[in-house]
């Protein structure tokens, strides 16, 4: 007697209508409010794989006054929120505040939001940040 | 595509200076003038968004558009994206500014 399976393995995700996703931010700026730099939403029926996340922050010109230096990545969903990356610092004088390359392996779902942001409280002197991160988007 | 938004928020932690959209990369900001240009996917604008954003081409962040965003376009942009995104009750606004 012949046995057949109907059951067919699903293909991965990197298999399912994927698309690669780059959300990057790099400019000299000078002291500002907490400014929101990219933004990634996973539309319904998505998915996404965070993959990488940089940060390099460095002082670019003396400020007159440092305040708090700060670049980070957040997801949100409707109702909450977690912080991936809080990274904050302060230099009054110019060269790298902080750098970090990080490889995840986080999850986003739909209607989940990639977000990243920056701002800088000194008085005067400007700051270089570049802010990036990596996805997949595959269907869910 | 590079397109010159309004810009929502109050730069507080709570409400932070941002474009009213899913998804973008922005360029440059100017929160005196409430503009930014952003990189927005092109899938996320609609034709007549696209087009108008080529009719009145923008330099930089503070002179003002020779005509206002029509409010009709606004309105098609946000229904672009809540049908795009399909995020239930998830709304966004964004406004060529």
């Amino acid at each position: 007697m012949k046995v057949t399976s109907y059951a067919v393995a699903r293909p991965g995700s990197m298999d399912r209508n994927s698309s690669s996703i780059l959300s990057g931010y790099d400019a000299i700026v000078g002291p500002h409010s907490q400014t929101q730099r990219t933004a990634y939403t996973v539309p319904a029926s998505r998915k996404a794989n965070l993959e990488a996340l940089f940060f390099r922050v460095s002082r670019s010109s003396n400020a007159t006054v440092a305040g708090a230096v700060y670049s980070f990545i957040k997801i949100y969903n409707a109702t909450s929120q977690a912080v991936v990356l809080y990274p904050t610092d302060s230099a009054i004088t110019t060269g790298v505040i902080y750098a970090n390359l990080i490889g995840t392996g986080m999850t986003v779902y739909a209607g989940e939001s990639v977000q990243s942001y920056t701002a800088d409280g000194s008085t005067g002197g400007t700051v270089y940040y570049i802010v990036s991160a990596k996805l997949t988007e595959f269907d869910a | 595509m590079i397109i010159r938004v309004a810009l929502i928020g109050s730069g507080t932690q709570s409400d932070p200076y941002r474009p009213d959209l899913p998804t973008s990369s922005v360029i440059a900001t100017n929160e005196t003038t409430g503009r930014a240009f952003a990189d927005v996917p092109v899938a996320d604008v609609s034709p007549d968004v696209a087009a108008f954003v080529n009719a009145y081409p923008t330099l930089d962040l503070t002179t003002p558009l020779p005509v206002p965003f029509p409010q009709s376009l606004a309105n098609a942009w946000a229904e672009h994206l809540a049908r795009r995104y399909d995020l239930g009750n998830a709304r966004w606004h964004p406004v060529v500014f």
